[in-house]
């Protein structure tokens, strides 16, 4: 991986969390954010809101069924101000289990992104400091994740284990961490051609300090942008399974869960579907935007 | 490094990775539990049950077993499916011919339709054609592949009857889950290609071939696009597990009588052996694909660096 210099203070200049930035005090650009930013980061932001305020938000209890008021359509469709998004085959209100299940998505989608990404940086700051033997044995358990796609991997550890909340999260969280760990080991074996981590060395400073205060500030801004692509990556991959029946189970629900069940009334009731399914567009598309804004914006190496 | 050692090396890693993922499926099925209780029921005694362990070879040390494991492998013995009660390799192989034909299905699309978009967007860069392809790539990458078939079969099946919902058979059957699987490779093709095109477009001997008056097409397909294909062609390797995993999903959706549904279906029936085969074969695809992949690549480019 070619080592960038600019890329490394300008990133981190931007984030401003880098030492780099107390040394030269250089004028902070204005930042230009186009409308369409403004828009996936607002809808990020709402979904965060309703996600955390979740209980107090959902109209009925989403487990709540009626089988007086089953397969009532949305607003707009013939339904009424009771029900805005409709019912489904039980009679439970739609919105209210939309919300609930936007809450377990972006849950299990957080913290999976959260434990892959510690024990990514953590194994590949290790990588990169310790070299030789640790390195290449990391290395080759990277090779061995990639030789096994994510989908196949999570569903062989819940058939073996059964499905579980407590399970799923690990297994989903853990299908992204070679992806941290290639990308800090990479940024590490450049960084570590620096000056800077020279003289740190001539100074006397311990390989943990080195990692830790020197090199890790300096990786920040591409691993943020890393955040940004394996939270989508593990709320598809979440849903897929959920969508499967294999992730998370009633009388939980997620998005792909939602969009699973209404697979099966499609005819005749479509909105059970179609409502999560647009939801989970929604996020997916605003954070895709949102994190190639910021690859650019970070990583001027990058632009096209 | 030269190139030879680069691919021993390489050959050697990769074989290494082989038998770790054989170590963790054989640690995998001996955590899964005791499979006596399965093969015969509650209704077995524990004489039965020690009878069967000493037959599967269960009541060994650990590492024997896994000697006992390799042995079997090498053979060809896979075990036995516990519902289905025949080899495992011949129910696997009964369900891979509709899965590699709609993954082949699914590639060629992806590669079709990416390759065009690529070369179109990049030769008109930056007027509205580019930016409405990219638009449009962005789209076909952002929305997840189950969505898109469920809209899909909302639209074309329910609405406007022009496609069956499901099932297999003839070449209106195959074009949703084709779409559906391959529509995100497209979207990324498209995008590697139009930024590979856009580097070799600016070449110097890509103006030399302007310049001594060759035909625009000529320039593009002959001089342009041979050259942009290489990071697209790395791509197959990357892709080749993924979709695996994709087609898991789109099989279950359209009813597709695939591997990717007999491996949703072992894992709701805790069919082991099954699954635990199908990781097998899948892992060693996806390695060999890769090996072939930077092999073809050390050798096409000798500018490829091999140390990592």
């Amino acid at each position: 991986m070619p080592g960038s210099a600019v890329r490394d203070r300008r990133g981190s200049a931007t984030v401003g969390a880098a030492p780099a930035e107390r040394l030269e005090r250089r004028p902070r650009r204005r930042l230009k954010i186009p409308p369409v930013i403004w828009l996936s980061i607002g809808l990020l932001a709402v979904a965060l809101i309703v996600a955390l305020l979740a209980p107090l938000l959902e109209p009925y209890r989403p487990t709540a069924q009626s089988l007086r008021a089953r397969l009532v359509p949305p607003v707009g469709f013939g339904g009424t101000l009771a029900h805005v998004l409709g019912t489904d085959h039980l009679g439970r209100d739609i919105l209210a289990r939309l919300i609930e299940s936007l809450r377990m998505t972006l849950f299990i989608a957080a913290l999976g992104t959260l434990i892959g990404a510690l024990v990514g940086i953590a194994l590949g700051l290790l990588a990169g400091t310790a070299g030789g033997f640790v390195d290449s044995f990391i290395m080759f358990l990277v090779d061995i994740q990639l030789a096994i796609p994510f989908t196949l991997a999570a569903l062989t550890v819940i058939g073996i284990f059964g499905t579980s909340i407590a399970i799923l999260i690990p297994v989903i969280g853990l299908a992204g961490w070679s992806q941290y760990a290639r990308l800090t080991r990479g940024q590490v074996l450049s960084v570590r051609q620096m000056l800077y981590v020279e003289a740190v060395q001539a100074l006397g400073g311990s390989q943990r300090r080195l990692a830790l205060r020197h090199i890790l500030p300096n990786v920040t801004s591409p691993i943020i942008v890393l955040v940004t692509y394996t939270f989508s990556q593990i709320m598809l991959l979440e849903s897929s399974l959920s969508f499967l029946g294999l992730g998370v189970q009633p009388p939980q629900m997620s998005l792909g869960m939602m969009v699973g069940d209404g697979r099966n009334y499609l005819i005749g009731s479509w909105w059970i579907a179609v409502a999560p399914a647009a939801v989970l567009v929604a996020i997916t598309v605003a954070l895709a935007l949102f994190g190639d804004w910021l690859r650019d914006r970070l990583d001027p190496r990058l632009e096209r | 490094m030269n190139a030879g050692s680069y691919l021993w090396t390489r050959l050697f890693r990769s074989l290494l990775t082989l038998f770790a993922i054989l170590l963790v499926a054989f640690l995998a099925t001996r955590l899964s539990g005791d499979p006596t209780q399965w093969l015969l029921g509650d209704t077995a005694t524990p004489a039965q049950q020690d009878a069967m362990r000493s037959e599967l070879g269960i009541d060994k040390p650990i590492p024997e077993q896994f000697l006992r494991y390799l042995r079997q492998i090498v053979r060809g013995d896979f075990g036995t499916s516990y519902f289905e009660h025949r080899d495992v390799l011949v129910v696997l192989g009964e369900r891979l011919p509709p899965t590699l034909q709609l993954m082949a299905l699914a590639i060629a699309f992806g590669f079709a339709l990416g390759i065009t978009i690529g070369i179109v967007a990049a030769v008109n860069h930056d007027r509205w054609i580019d930016r409405a392809l990219m638009m449009i790539t962005f789209w076909m990458y952002a929305v997840p592949n189950f969505v898109l078939a469920i809209a899909m079969i909302l639209v074309f099946s329910l609405w406007l009857h022009w496609l069956p919902s499901s099932s297999y058979g003839t070449w209106a059957h195959a074009v949703m889950p084709t779409l559906a699987l391959g529509s995100s490779y497209a979207a990324l093709v498209a995008r590697i290609t139009r930024s590979s095109m856009l580097d070799t477009l600016g070449q110097d001997y890509v103006r030399t071939a302007t310049a001594k008056g060759l035909a625009r097409r000529v320039v593009i397909l002959k001089h342009c696009l041979r050259n942009a294909l290489l990071p697209v062609v790395t791509l197959v390797g990357l892709v080749a597990g993924s979709l695996v995993g994709g087609s898991v999903v789109i099989e279950t959706v359209f009813a597709w009588p695939g591997a990717g549904r007999l491996i949703v279906n072992a894992v709701l029936v805790q069919d082991y052996p099954v699954l635990q085969v199908a990781v097998l074969l899948v892992a060693t695809v996806v390695i060999i694909t890769n090996f072939l992949v930077d092999s073809a690549y050390a050798l096409i480019d000798p500018r490829v660096q091999y140390a990592r």
